[in-house]
C-alpha cells in the first residue's frame, strides 16, 4: 500500500502502521542483515531513495510530522541513516525540489547567530550547488558508517536567516520537526537494539541456561523498556499536540535513553555486540554518531 | 509555571485549587504528631469542598457521585492535587484505590454502600497488604480468612498500612486455601476499622505519622463484605495495583518544586547558577515525559486496554524521577533546604527537609522498583527456564 493512501490520523497505532509499512519496503530494498555488512565498504544505492519516493514517502506534498516520524523510525530501526527526513525538511526550508536527490543534510539552526546550518551530501558524485547568494559550502571528510557519498564525504553549507520558527508546518516549526525526526531516528535504532538484545538473551546459554533468565540482565532489559515507552509518548506527544517544545523534549530524552540502551546492548551481546559481523556493533556507532553534543543540548535545555 | 492545563476542566479546578489551598500546606505525606490534627481537619474540608462540586470523582458514574466524564478527568484532578502536596488528604485513597477495586468488583449492594460515601469526602480507607514476611512477595500473604457460620474469621498481621490510624474502612487480603499455588486462595474483604479485634500499633517513620502494623485477631467479615470471587484475590489486586501505580501522580510535585527553586536561583552566581538551571531544565524534560507517559496511560484506563508493564514503567520513571528532583533541590538550596517552615521566610516553605525525607518512599511503596522491573522484563522475556 502506498503511503499516500493513508489518511493522516494521529496516535500511536498510526505511527506504528507507518512504521511497519515502510519497514517492508525497506526490508525488501536491502534485507536488515545484510546492511552491517557493507557498512565499511559501498555507498546506499540511490535507488533506495527512489522507492522511497515512487512509494510516496519523500513527497513533500503529503509532508506531516507523523509521516517525518514514521520514515525516521523505520530508517532507523533498519540502521540506515535517516537524511531523508531531515532531506525533505531542507526542502521544505530552501525551497529546493525534494526530487532534487542531491541534497541530503542535517539541519541545525543558530539561533544566537540568527543563522541555519545546513548539512548535506551529494548522492551523486557532482558537487552540491543551492542557489542562494549566502550560501557557503565547504566539503568535510566523515566517518560515518553507511556514508551516502561515493568520495567527497559531507558538505556544511551556511545559510543566513534564523528558520528556526519558519514556516509552521501541522503546527509544528521548522526545529521542532528537525528534533521529532531526529528523535525518531535515534528511537527506530533504539527499539532494534532492543529486539536484537531482547532475543539474544532468551536464547544465549551460560550456566546451563538462558542468560536471560538471570535477574541482572532481566533489570536491564526492563530499563531498555522503560527509556522505549517513556521516549515513544514524547514522540507521539509532540506528534499529536504538534508542539515544537514537546519535539524538543522528545529529542532530549531518547538523547538521554540512548546512552543507556546502546551500551547495554553492547554489553549483553558479550564480545559478539563488537564484532563487524554483528548488526549491534553498527548501530551502537550510529546511536553514538546522533548523540546530542554538550553544545546541542545545552542549546535544546535552554529552552526548557 | 505549572503545567499548561490540558482541559477547561482542569482550568478551572487549578483556580478552585489556588483558592483554597494555601501556598504554605505541605501534604499529608510527611507529618509530624504536632501537625497531624491541624493538617487532616484541612484536608477534610478541602475534600469536602470539592466533594460539594462533584469533583472528587469526575469519571465514576452519577449513581455513585461522579459526572462520567473520561478517565482522563481523573488524571487532571490527580495533577492539580498532586501538585500543591495532595489536600484531599487521605481521601485519595479511597479514590484512587478502593474506588476502582468497587467498581470493577463489588456488588451492587457493596457499589451503593461504598462509593457514594468515598464521593462525598465521608470516609477514609487504608489498604490491608503487606505482612512482615510478605512484602514484595505479596503472595505469600499468611493471614488466614476462616469460613465460620455467615463469613469468614481473619486473623494475621498486616505491616506499614498507610493511615490506617485514621481510616474507617480496610480493604484486607487474607488467605482462604492453601491447596494450591500461592497466588490462588488469596481473598479480598472489607471492613470496618472499627470492628472487634482489630488494633493498630503506628511505627514511627523518618517521615512521621504515617506507617503502622494492624492486627487481626479473630476478626469477623460477614459474607456480604468479601470482593470478588473467592480465592481470586490476587488477580484482582494485581489489576488493582496497575491503576494505583499511575493513582498517585509524582511528577507534578516535582513541577511544583522546579517552580519553586526558580526563584532561588537568583542567590547563586555565574556558573553555578547556570549548572542549577541546566539540571532543572534536565528535569522539566523528564517531567514533560512522564506526563506524556501517564496521559497515554489514563487513555488506556478509559479504553481497557492498560497494560502491567507500561504502567511498571510509569511508576519506576516517576519514583526516580521524585528522587533525583528532591537531591537536586538539596543541592541547589545547601544548608537552606533543611531550614525549619517556623523560621520565617525560607525557600520552598520548608518543604525540602520534608522531600529528603520522603522521597525514597515512592520507590517502595506499590511494590519496590526491583518488583517493577521484574513484571516489565517478564513482558518483554516471557518466562524462561531457570528465572
Amino acid at each position: 500500500m502506498s503511503s499516500s493512501e493513508l489518511p493522516i490520523t494521529l496516535g500511536r497505532e498510526h505511527l506504528a502502521m507507518r512504521v511497519q509499512s515502510l519497514g517492508q519496503l525497506l526490508e525488501e530494498a536491502i534485507p536488515f542483515k545484510q546492511v552491517h555488512l557493507r557498512a565499511e565498504s559501498e555507498p546506499l544505492p540511490n535507488q533506495l531513495w527512489r522507492k522511497m519516493e515512487e512509494a510516496g514517502w519523500l513527497d513533500i506534498e503529503m509532508f506531516h510530522p507523523v509521516n517525518l516520524a514514521a520514515v525516521s523510525v523505520a530508517l532507523g530501526q533498519q540502521g540506515l541513516p535517516a537524511h531523508c527526513g531531515e532531506h525533505l525538511l531542507a526542502s521544505y526550508v530552501l525551497g529546493v525540489p525534494s526530487r532534487d536527490d542531491r541534497l541530503c543534510l542535517a539541519v541545525v539552526p543558530r539561533t544566537s547567530t540568527g543563522r541555519l546550518l545546513v548539512r548535506f551530501a551529494a548522492w551523486s558524485q557532482r558537487a552540491v550547488i543551492i542557489e542562494k547568494d549566502q550560501a557557503l559550502a565547504f566539503p568535510l571528510r566523515s566517518r560515518s558508517p553507511l556514508r551516502t557519498t561515493a568520495g567527497e564525504g559531507w558538505q556544511w553549507v551556511g545559510v543566513r536567516g534564523d528558520f528556526s520558527t519558519s514556516q509552521p508546518a501541522n503546527g509544528l516549526v521548522t526545529e521542532g520537526l528537525l528534533q521529532l525526526s531526529r528523535g525518531a531516528e535515534v528511537y527506530g535504532i533504539l527499539q532494534r537494539l532492543y529486539t536484537l538484545t531482547r532475543d539474544y538473551v532468551r536464547q544465549r546459554e551460560q550456566f546451563g541456561r538462558p542468560i536471560g533468565s538471570f535477574q541482572a540482565v532481566q533489570h536491564k532489559i526492563a530499563d531498555m523498556i522503560i527509556g522505549l515507552v517513556v521516549a515513544e509518548s514524547l514522540l507521539v506527544g509532540a506528534i499529536v499536540d504538534g508542539d515544537h517544545q514537546v519535539a524538543r523534549a522528545a529529542r532530549l530524552s531518547v538523547d538521554s535513553a540512548a546512552q543507556k540502551i546502546a551500551s547495554d546492548a553492547v554489553q549483553l551481546h558479550g564480545a559478539l555486540g563488537f564484532s563487524s559481523e554483528h548488526p549491534v556493533a553498527l548501530l551502537y556507532r550510529r546511536a553514538q554518531m546522533l548523540k546530542l553534543g554538550h553544545e546541542q543540548r545545552e542549546r535544546l535545555l535552554s529552552f526548557m | 509555571m505549572p503545567l499548561p492545563p490540558l482541559s477547561r476542566f482542569q482550568t478551572d479546578l487549578r483556580a478552585f485549587t489556588k483558592k483554597h489551598v494555601p501556598p504554605d500546606y505541605k501534604g499529608i505525606f510527611v507529618i509530624d504528631a504536632d501537625e497531624l490534627e491541624g493538617t487532616l481537619e484541612f484536608t477534610r474540608r478541602f475534600a469536602k469542598l470539592l466533594a460539594e462540586r462533584d469533583l472528587l470523582v469526575p469519571a465514576w458514574p452519577p449513581e455513585y457521585g461522579g459526572q462520567n466524564l473520561p478517565y482522563i478527568r481523573q488524571m487532571e484532578l490527580a495533577e492539580e492535587m498532586a501538585y500543591w502536596y495532595e489536600p484531599r488528604g487521605l481521601y485519595y485513597m479511597g479514590i484512587d484505590l478502593m474506588g476502582p477495586t468497587l467498581i470493577h468488583h463489588g456488588t451492587d449492594a457493596q457499589k451503593s454502600q461504598h462509593l457514594p460515601p468515598i464521593a462525598h469526602a465521608e470516609v477514609t480507607w487504608c489498604q490491608g497488604f503487606s505482612e512482615p514476611n510478605a512484602g514484595s512477595d505479596l503472595a505469600s500473604l499468611k493471614t488466614a480468612a476462616t469460613r465460620v457460620k455467615g463469613g469468614y474469621r481473619i486473623a494475621g498481621q498486616k505491616i506499614w498500612t498507610s493511615y490506617a490510624h485514621d481510616a474507617d474502612w480496610c480493604f484486607v487480603i487474607a488467605r482462604t486455601s492453601t491447596e494450591a499455588r500461592k497466588q490462588q486462595g488469596i481473598t479480598g474483604f472489607i471492613t470496618p476499622m472499627r470492628a472487634a479485634g482489630i488494633s493498630v500499633r503506628p511505627i514511627p517513620a523518618s517521615f512521621g505519622i504515617h506507617l503502622n502494623e494492624v492486627f487481626f485477631d479473630d476478626v469477623f467479615v460477614p459474607d456480604e463484605n468479601g470482593v470478588g470471587e473467592v480465592g481470586k484475590g490476587w488477580e484482582m489486586v494485581t489489576a488493582g495495583l496497575d491503576i494505583e501505580r499511575i493513582g498517585h501522580l509524582w511528577y507534578p510535585e516535582c513541577q511544583r518544586i522546579v517552580d519553586d527553586l526558580l526563584p532561588e536561583l537568583s542567590r547563586l552566581k555565574g556558573v553555578t547558577r547556570q549548572t542549577a538551571r541546566l539540571r532543572l531544565a534536565e528535569i522539566s524534560v523528564s517531567i514533560l515525559a512522564a506526563r506524556y507517559t501517564c496521559r497515554r496511560l489514563y487513555e488506556a484506563v478509559d479504553n481497557g486496554s492498560l497494560l502491567s508493564h507500561e504502567s511498571s514503567a510509569a511508576k519506576v520513571y516517576q519514583a526516580e524521577l521524585y528522587e533525583k528532583t528532591t537531591m537536586t533541590a538539596r543541592s541547589i538550596l545547601g544548608d537552606l533546604g533543611f531550614l525549619h517552615s517556623s523560621a520565617g521566610r525560607v525557600p520552598l516553605y520548608g518543604h525540602t527537609d520534608r522531600a529528603i525525607r520522603f522521597c525514597k518512599e515512592p520507590s517502595i511503596a506499590g511494590g519496590p522498583n526491583e518488583i517493577q522491573r521484574n513484571i516489565i522484563a517478564r513482558w518483554g522475556l516471557g518466562r524462561l527456564p531457570g528465572s
